[in-house]
């Protein structure tokens, strides 16, 4: 106990405008978790992410293992099958669940306090002595193939996955996370058992807690739960890669009335120190909601949209900017020439010191709107571990932000924004497209 | 990918309930409840753990008071709140919420419009100001009403036209409601979205957008007090109006069930959903909510539900399977059943397989265990509830708008462990009538 009482000494910092702090637990057994403890409702919420756990890990011919295996941790771990584990999970109003990203694999949980321990069990069943049974992998998988005829309906869907497959034609970024059809049909429990020993590890483990515990009793929950993992796996890095930009636009057959464009460029990663001024700049150009000048050109002055943004998709190997804009088939061309344009301005003239100053004001004045809810702190917390920032960095953002000029924006706006690269893809009824008009 | 969350969405009250999956719940929020002397029922829910609020004005009225011919207006007014008024120009209200780092949407139902802004508590007494302002003296110029009615266009095509889901939900509703004003599309049919005129906003805005019309609802780091003193001097300033109070009609019951097929080249997968008109909170009492509610828990409530492990994990003839009971509405409710056929698998069987699963709670009910185990989520989803004062407390300003009382909300769960295993068979029994069938199936299977 003495031990876990001087980690718990080691930092404790505020996460701005909240109560409680932010306390950095180590486990006698060395698994490390952010807890912030809060006693006004007997529950706790638990965020958890496997570094380079995701899709983008995936073997090229079973694309959609992470996205299958994120369907089959709660279907039967340890002594329980599907229908036990599932059973116990209602008993005790235990919530978990797991979602695959391309660079991630993480899991959530929810608990009323009194049924914790067990819902760490529980938890800890599932990461460590999955099952992987078949009858729920036949199950899931069917599931996972109906996600993807459905996804086949989305033109959203079909334009990015048209994108990202001509962005990335020899990486992993440019397959669906959700998986192809072939991959999830090559999906077995051997497959799956492998994913969980070489993803699951403590060296890619980040966990933060929220909710009625004290540092001291989630210590040994820690270990309990985590403990089990493999310190580390051989898994072999994805490479880094630089995006195909063509700066052209590719187009996908589909009858919808309303053609739906993704566009991309390259961008700066998170830990790239032009990040905050490159989000201030990308608030005024297309991340700022009604704010934005893209909202103001295409949907507020015109009509065209009823949806326009772009902002930072800040993937680890290779950091993109990313938008989407909707509009009738025929006036399609006229958007994506707008937003060209506007990309091509923001190049050349920057922002206005007004427009910087109220892009500054709402990424900082923001910060605390994340903090609504225990299960949005653990979200909130793990988050900032994943990109190895400080549990202050709420805090220090709002003073980074404060400090940037509109010299820097457009510093950063000349710097990255390339608008002959800015690459579309757009699904719709292509013969009524009228992309001439570019 | 970044598709981020539309702005300014026209809902249904579905949409709450995937937020509120067991919305309502015993002394949950335990909110202050007042009216001003104008009329405006003021919500406060004090939840102190970061400095933020929340603050949404909800209208009574929505899509079902629509004149006839005029259907999206309720939906495009939504959208023409934000153009302006003497004080704040056009466009202006986002950009001076979002220049203290708030955000800020709003949302058309059939019953009910609401607007919200979420920022730092300090900055209440200004989207008090800009809340009020709209609300007496909206100003809307010809071409920022004529852009904005090609925007609402766009996100019907996006929402609707895109999405052969959505297409059929929308026929479905108009087969089930016939006659009543629950047929229309929250939406608009495009048609007759673009024959609306900047008058019959203005009129339509004049008739319902009034203190004594309209619940205020507050939660966060506040106090009663505090939003009362806002309240009085912002709000408090507009005159009560006398908006005559809506009643809903009657529907007409279905003489026999209701089939709409819908196929089309972009469907990829089939589906299959059944529909029925049910009690509601303004049409029936709280016990039979929570006998509706509770049925629909045990029917189609997750991966241990009757239907889940029947048509699903048994019989194999679902990939999935969901069961929703509508209980907020001024007029009658509705009770639905979701359900994707594996491959392979019909309609027929599916909706053959659902009414089965329904009869056999109608004649045989429901377990004590069953309902022992609705109760315990019941009681749980109060806590995660009380958690989240973001999504959560609105089920409160919903049940007002809807003209029902707080303790519909507030004393769900008591209702709900107040009840019997005859109850919920009593409900089941209610569904046994006619009902409408939505099915959607690739062009090819046609």
């Amino acid at each position: 106990m003495k031990r876990i009482l001087l980690a718990l000494l080691l930092l404790i910092a505020p996460l701005p405008a909240l109560a409680a702090p932010v306390q950095v637990v180590a486990s006698p057994g060395g698994v490390t978790a952010w807890l912030v403890e809060d006693h006004a409702n007997p529950l706790v919420a638990v965020s958890l992410l496997f570094r380079g756990g995701g899709a983008a890990a995936d073997p090229a011919d079973k694309a959609g293992l992470a996205t299958v295996a994120s369907g089959m941790l709660d279907e039967g771990a340890a002594e329980m099958d599907s229908r036990a584990f599932q059973d116990r999970l209602d008993a005790l109003n235990v919530s978990m669940s797991f979602s695959a990203a391309r660079d991630s694999f993480s899991g959530e949980m929810l608990t009323l306090s009194a049924h914790r321990a067990e819902a760490f069990a529980l938890l800890r069943d599932a990461l460590t002595r999955p099952r992987f049974d078949a009858e729920p992998l036949e199950r899931m998988r069917a599931a996972f193939l109906t996600r993807l005829r459905r996804q086949q309906e989305n033109p959203g869907s079909r334009a990015s996955q048209a994108l990202f497959a001509a962005l990335f034609p020899q990486h992993p970024y440019g397959r669906p996370t959700a998986g192809t059809v072939e991959g999830i049909s090559a999906v077995g429990a051997a497959d799956l058992h492998a994913f969980a020993r070489s993803r699951f590890t403590r060296d890619r483990l980040i966990v933060g807690v929220v909710g009625d515990i004290s540092a001291a009793e989630l210590a040994p929950l820690l270990d309990a739960t985590f403990g089990g993992l493999p310190a580390t796996s051989p898994l072999p890095p994805v490479a880094e890669t630089a995006p195909a930009l063509s700066g052209k636009t590719l187009t996908v057959e589909m009858p919808v009335p309303q053609a739906v464009a993704i566009f991309a460029q390259a961008g700066p990663g998170r830990a790239d120190p032009d990040w905050l001024p490159f989000q201030v700049m990308m608030y005024v150009l297309g991340d700022g909601g009604f704010s934005s000048r893209l909202t103001a050109e295409v949907r507020e002055k015109r009509g065209l949209a009823y949806g326009v943004d772009a902002g930072s998709l800040p993937l680890a190997d290779a950091p993109l900017v990313a938008g989407s804009v909707g509009t009738q088939t025929a006036k399609i061309g006229e958007s994506i020439s707008i937003i060209r344009a506007e990309w091509e301005k923001m190049r050349a003239h920057g922002a206005t010191a007004e427009e910087v100053e109220k892009a500054k004001s709402f990424l900082a004045g923001s910060l605390p709107l994340r903090l609504n809810s225990s299960p949005a702190i653990a979200g909130t917390l793990t988050a900032l571990l994943y990109y190895r920032l400080p549990p202050d960095e709420l805090d220090r953002r709002a003073a980074e932000i404060a400090a940037i000029t509109p010299a820097d924006v457009a510093r950063v706006a000349a710097k990255w924004l390339t608008p002959d690269k800015l690459t579309f893809a757009v699904a719709g009824e292509t013969a009524k497209m009228h992309l001439d008009a570019q | 990918m970044p598709l981020r969350m539309p702005l300014r969405p026209f809902i249904c009250a579905a949409l709450f309930a995937a937020v509120l999956p067991r919305a309502a719940l015993a002394k949950v929020f335990d909110p202050a409840v007042f009216t001003l002397a104008n009329g405006l029922t003021v919500v406060v829910v004090e939840n102190h753990r970061a400095p933020i609020v929340s603050h949404m004005v909800w209208y009574k009225t929505g899509a079902a008071d629509e004149p006839p011919g005029k259907t999206g207006l309720a939906h495009l007014l939504e959208h023409l709140m934000f153009k302006g008024t003497p004080k704040v120009p056009a466009g202006e209200f986002s950009k001076i919420v979002a220049a203290r780092g708030g955000i800020d949407n709003a949302m058309t139902s059939r019953d009910f419009t609401a607007y919200y802004q979420r920022i730092a508590a300090q900055h209440l007494p200004l989207v008090m100001r800009l809340e009020a302002d709209r609300m007496a003296h909206l100003k809307l110029a010809e071409a920022d009403f004529e852009s904005e009615r090609e925007v609402v266009r766009e996100e019907r095509r996006q929402r609707v036209e895109n999405e052969p889901s959505a297409m059929l939900s929308e026929r479905l509703s108009m087969a089930l409601w016939m006659n009543h004003p629950y047929a229309r599309p929250i939406g608009g049919f495009d048609s007759e979205i673009r024959g609306l005129t900047r008058a019959d906003a203005l009129a339509f805005h004049k008739r319902w957008y009034a203190p004594d019309n309209a619940i205020l609802l507050v939660a966060g780091d506040v106090t009663p007090a505090w939003v009362k003193e806002l309240a009085e001097k912002t709000f408090g300033a507009i005159p009560r109006a006398g908006t005559p109070k809506r009643v809903r009609p009657t529907p007409e019951a279905p003489p026999a069930d209701i089939r709409i097929a819908f196929s089309s080249p972009l469907v990829r997968q089939a589906a299959w959903r059944r529909t029925q008109i049910a009690p509601s909170c303004a049409t029936a009492d709280a016990r039979t909510g929570a006998a509706f509610e509770t049925l629909s828990d045990i029917l189609g409530g997750g991966a241990t539900s009757r239907l889940y492990r029947k048509l699903v994990l048994a019989d194999k003839l679902a990939v999935g399977v969901s069961a929703y009971y509508r209980g907020m509405a001024l007029g009658p409710g509705s009770f639905s059943v979701a359900a994707t056929p594996a491959q392979g698998v019909s309609v027929e069987t599916i909706d053959a397989a659902v009414a089965t699963e329904i009869s056999a709670i109608a004649e045989h009910g429901v377990t004590a265990e069953e309902l022992a185990r609705a109760r315990e989520r019941m009681l749980a989803a109060r806590v995660f509830a009380r958690d989240d004062l973001f999504a959560a407390p609105q089920a409160l300003a919903e049940a007002l708008a809807v003209g029902c009382s707080i303790s519909t909300v507030e004393n769900f769960a008591e209702d709900a462990a107040a009840l019997s295993p005859a109850d919920v068979q009593a409900a089941a029994r209610a569904l046994t009538g006619p009902y409408a069938q939505g099915i959607l199936t690739p062009e090819a299977q046609r």
